[in-house]
């Protein structure tokens, strides 16, 4: 691994020493439809900052606008959505869809380099399958190229395989996931965002196969914020890195106190004074 | 950075009061607008009371010849044919969106900001290309000290509830990296989720349509930087200079 993306990984996997990471995926509003969570972003944003989070997940926008979180030593590491999808707004026939979409599409929307430019200190990228071919060629074709592009500018690249569409099944989901966490590494990413496969069992195997560190992605908010917790505490000792979970945590009724308890399980007996610099 | 930062702030918002802009831009798919017949002669005339004008690159070439004081003149990025409706001499039966301008020539054009829409409720391919042309032209704005204005436009057929789709185009283009925001009004309650929204300045674009100014009131309640004037606004109920000064007037009074 080159030697700034190896920095930068360090940046977002040991900020304490642990080599784990809790990071809050606020990049909704790119994507969804207007909830509570779109509109109050920067006040939750600030809340999982003082919870303690490792990185935050924003859109390019937002990056631009939420600058000053990211600054100072104790700060959480910026990681920027580089892709963009409408996925979100598929197949929801209510009134809060304005704008229901026909079909999948999903698109590179900045270079790594422009990322760069933002702070980031990681990307985040989709890796769809299950849609169609096209779909899963224009995903693999993106994330190759964002691998090349992170790798000349020394910035990680973090690859959420996606298993979605019709040739998706209760029987072949976990299969998928495993398939494309192995092949977003074998097209050079640095690490994996994924969803959990249900049991620690599969999300071990899923693991050791992707062989990069795993953040497990939280999905859809659950009313009980202790299987939140579980989620995660499942994840670890799959041996993932952490997560990198959104919807869970924004829309919590507290934020803050929900990534402080993910924190205490995923950095256990660590406090805050582990964020100030190792010793050389 | 810092100077960036003054640049933004400068327009419009520098202004102690709501501003007026007006968009003539519609003439790059629409041909010769009314009462713009003669550009280079109407436009003087416009300009009095008016915070900002929105050329197309054509418009832009040739005001930049003439003294233009105390109007920031924007350029448009884009061009797109849904503006065309059915009894327009090319009836559009696919809607194209393009970019047209590149950001380097809106600096050398001595644009004050770039202008896009953001369509929604067409072809998702479209709504793509927008999102995707906005995150570029913002990312590039920064560097060349240029902001971004954003159009929401949510006119397509595929558009289910026009409140969300407002709402949904607001946040795409804040989460883009717009500068700036113009929307329709999408009813109060959507407005007031627009304005807690967005943490950029906004302006309502209020319907042509209507002959009153009680949209432009209670998004100046809501904290509207101003108001945006689109070319349907040049042939309605009100000469174009007497509405701008009744929407100063109405600005005046929301100091």
């Amino acid at each position: 691994m080159n030697t700034s993306v190896s920095m930068r990984m360090d940046r977002l996997f040991n900020r304490r020493h642990d080599k784990r990471a809790v990071c809050i995926a606020a990049d909704h509003g790119y994507m969804s439809n207007v909830t509570a969570n779109v509109i109050n972003l920067p006040f939750i944003a600030q809340a999982v900052t003082r919870g303690g989070a490792d990185g935050i997940l924003l859109s390019p926008g937002r990056a631009h606008h939420l600058s000053g979180l990211f600054e100072g030593p104790r700060a959480p590491a910026l990681i920027v959505r580089a892709d963009w999808m409408n996925m979100p707004r598929l197949g929801i026939a209510d009134h809060s869809n304005g704008v229901p979409p026909q079909h999948l599409s999903h698109q590179k929307m900045l270079s790594a380099r422009q990322a760069l430019a933002l702070g980031a200190t990681a990307i985040t990228i989709y890796l769809f399958l299950g849609t169609d071919d096209k779909i899963e060629a224009t995903g693999i074709e993106s994330c190759a190229q964002f691998v090349s592009e992170c790798h000349r500018v020394g910035l990680p690249c973090i690859a959420e395989p996606l298993a979605f569409g019709e040739q998706v099944t209760p029987a072949n989901l976990v299969h998928l996931l495993i398939l494309g966490a192995r092949m977003s590494v074998e097209l050079g990413a640095d690490a994996l965002k994924i969803p959990y496969t249900g049991d620690v069992e599969s999300f071990s195997r899923l693991v050791k196969i992707a062989d990069v560190p795993v953040l497990v992605l939280g999905g859809a908010r659950s009313e009980n914020e202790q299987d939140t917790l579980e989620l995660l505490a499942d994840g670890l000792e799959a041996g993932c890195a952490g997560c990198l979970m959104g919807r869970r945590v924004t829309q919590s009724p507290d934020p803050e106190r929900l990534v402080h308890q993910l924190a205490e399980i995923a950095h256990p007996g660590c406090s805050g004074d582990d964020l100030k610099p190792k010793e050389q | 950075m810092e100077k960036h930062n003054n640049h933004l702030k400068d327009f419009p918002f520098g202004s102690d009061h709501p501003v007026t802009l007006l968009d003539t831009s519609g003439g790059l798919s629409l041909g010769a607008l009314p009462g713009l017949e003669e550009f280079g002669q109407a436009i003087p005339k416009i300009l009095p009371g008016l915070d900002g004008l929105i050329c197309s690159p054509g418009q832009l070439r040739r005001l930049s010849s003439t003294t233009v004081s105390g109007t920031k003149l924007f350029v448009r990025m884009d061009w797109t044919n849904i503006l065309r409706d059915a009894n327009f001499p090319l009836p559009p039966h696919t809607p194209v969106h393009l970019s047209i301008l590149d950001p380097q020539d809106a600096v050398a054009l001595a644009a004050s900001g770039m202008v896009v829409d953001l369509l929604l409720g067409y072809e998702d391919a479209i709504e793509a290309h927008c999102l995707k042309l906005i995150v570029q032209l913002a990312l590039a704005g920064r560097e060349l000290e240029l902001p971004l204005i954003v159009e929401v436009r949510t006119s397509g057929p595929n558009v289910a509830a026009m409140d969300k789709a407002i709402e949904l185009g607001a946040s795409l283009a804040q989460e883009g990296g717009a500068d700036t925001i113009i929307v329709s009004n999408p009813g109060l309650d959507s407005l007031k989720n627009i304005a807690a929204m967005l943490t950029v300045p906004w302006l309502l674009k209020p319907s042509s349509a209507k002959t009153d100014l009680t949209d432009c009131e209670a998004a100046f309640d809501l904290g509207a930087a101003g108001i945006w004037l689109d070319h349907t606004w040049l042939a309605t109920y009100l000469p174009i200079n007497e509405l701008v000064r009744q929407l100063n007037t109405l600005a005046q009074a929301n100091r």
